[in-house]
């Protein structure tokens, strides 16, 4: 392929790209991660591995959010401002257990 | 005026009248002037003529002598003027257009104003006036037509109440009807209009025509009123929505219910009903209301009560239950409207699973699952159910990657949510003892 073609065309190519990134906007965070005291762990959605979560840490619908025992972690959905503080027996929970979607209805 | 004796004022008065008969159309005032002057003075002379004569003789034996011949000549002068009065009133409506006779008549003395009525022009019913039966009839079919259509939207605004909107719709066409109907229908209404018509100058000759287009309107915007319901159901429904989203469920039920009254054909409003009376957690009228969406058409959002129903009779249980909405899935399936909403196609395709699970069925119950997960892969209930199918099917490791999918996305705000929400961390938990022992 000519340079004088194909420079035009990946132009294009990544133009396109972007109007389709700002048309489907990344996902929205649903939450919030307000308190992390102790063993505090994150699998985000499409990982099956645990790790450690970060203090303001924007959590998303998907992720699962595991608190070990004598451990606190406490999070903040975008809705409605309600906070969580996620059970410390160490089964994973939901972010979107209590934190609804943006487009819930 | 001295008054003329008779002879000579009839004279005179035939005389007038020849004029009056030669100049015809081409009539003068003063010709007529004339004419009313003779007529006038015969009428005195006659009005005199008892009297006069027995004064003038003073003789009573004259007077018997002559009785016979008098009353004689009396009976010929009569005879004379009626036919001249006959003459008269046949040239009456070339004198009422050449002269305006009430501002003349008050000229005459009272007692010789009573012959003034062989000048009355005769009364010329129009021949429009011949079909007035006609008009009348028609007037009081219209009416009743309208006023029928006026009773049954009436009935459709009233029924249970009303609002500002459905007062405003009946209280108007009401107003016209009591007006056009008791302007045609009652005597007083009848006066009233006259008095209206009569007052624009219209001519008496059209006048029930009037009131026969009056009542031709009045149905018109009648007939266009009721057609123009399942636009004010539309209305009616659209605020409904509005007022559901905004979580005022009796206002929203209120609207719903008036739109259908309006429109009972509109029924996707059954299906909305019904989502509104499961949040209100009253199943069983949610379940009557969805049936009616589903049996009665596909229209709109209709085709949403498939699963809704559905989802309701595995709720219920039973065998027979878990038939009943499998049946209506797969008919759901068929709907064109349906295959275009995901969200819709998403519900069936897990509903079909959920029952097929009841079912005991897991092959067919995992088959739908995995195309609901195809479907919406963020969504919850699939992922719930395709772990309890797993756990039937004995197949525990991927039943507990599901339950985690099922975690990962369910919303204890949902009740079928919440419900798996609490099954997945039961079994989440026994698993963890399991591992750590």
């Amino acid at each position: 392929m000519k340079p004088s073609v194909s420079i035009p065309l990946a132009l294009a190519l990544v133009l396109m790209a972007q109007t389709s990134e700002s048309q489907f906007s990344p996902r929205q965070p649903i939450a919030e991660m307000i308190r992390v005291q102790g063993k505090v762990e994150i699998s985000s959605q499409g990982q099956s591995t645990y790790r450690p979560v970060k203090l303001n840490e924007r959590l998303y619908h998907g992720d699962l959010i595991r608190v070990e025992r004598g451990s606190r972690g406490v999070i903040r959905c975008q809705a409605d401002a309600t906070t969580w503080t996620i059970p410390a027996d160490g089964l994973p929970r939901g972010v979107a257990n209590t934190c609804s979607p943006p487009s819930s209805r | 005026m001295t008054p003329l004796t008779l002879t000579d004022a009839i004279e005179r008065y035939e005389t007038a009248i020849v004029a009056l008969e030669v100049a015809g159309e081409g009539l003068s005032a003063e010709a007529v002037l004339e004419v009313l002057v003779a007529r006038s003075l015969v009428q005195q002379a006659i009005n005199h003529f008892p009297r006069a004569t027995v004064s003038e003789l003073g003789d009573r034996l004259w007077a018997m002598i002559t009785r016979r011949k008098r009353r004689s000549r009396y009976r010929d002068w009569q005879r004379l003027v009626n036919r001249l009065d006959t003459r008269l009133n046949k040239q009456a409506v070339y004198i009422n257009q050449a002269v305006k006779l009430e501002d003349w008549q008050v000229l005459l003395p009272a007692p010789e104003r009573e012959w003034l009525r062989l000048l009355e022009t005769p009364q010329v019913s129009s021949w429009r006036d011949r079909f007035d039966w006609l008009w009348q009839g028609l007037s009081i079919s219209l009416l009743s037509v309208a006023l029928s259509l006026l009773i049954g939207i009436a009935t459709r605004f009233l029924e249970g109440g009303t609002d500002a909107l459905g007062a405003f719709a009946v209280i108007m066409p009401t107003v016209v009807g009591l007006l056009t109907g008791g302007g045609a229908l009652t005597k007083t209404g009848r006066q009233a209009m006259e008095h209206i018509l009569g007052s624009l100058r219209i001519a008496r000759h059209w006048w029930d025509e009037i009131f026969c287009g009056l009542s031709a309107l009045f149905l018109l915007s009648m007939v266009g009123f009721w057609f123009a319901l399942p636009q004010i159901a539309v209305m009616y429904s659209q605020s409904a929505d509005l007022a559901y989203q905004e979580g005022q469920l009796a206002l929203a039920e209120y609207r719903y219910d008036r739109a259908l009254k309006l429109n009972p054909a509109q029924l996707d409003i059954h299906y909305k009903l019904g989502r509104l009376y499961e949040d209100l957690t009253q199943l069983d009228q949610a379940a009557l209301e969805y049936q009616v969406a589903v049996k009665g058409g596909r229209e709109g959002e209709a085709y949403k009560a498939y699963d809704r129903l559905a989802r309701l009779y595995i709720l219920e249980g039973s065998a027979e239950n878990y038939s009943k909405a499998v049946s209506l899935l797969n008919e759901g399936l068929g709907v064109a409207l349906a295959k275009n909403d995901t969200a819709t196609m998403y519900a069936i395709y897990t509903n079909l699973g959920w029952a097929r699970l009841l079912q005991e069925r897991y092959g067919e119950a995992r088959e739908g699952l995995q195309r609901a997960i195809n479907l919406a892969p963020e969504r919850a209930p699939a992922y719930c159910l395709q772990a309890q199918v797993l756990e039937g099917s004995q197949d525990p490791i991927a039943a507990m990657a599901a339950w985690e999918q099922c975690l990962r996305f369910a919303n204890q705000k949902d009740p079928d949510e919440d419900l798996w929400i609490g099954l997945a961390l039961k079994r989440l938990r026994i698993e963890m003892k399991s591992n750590e022992t």
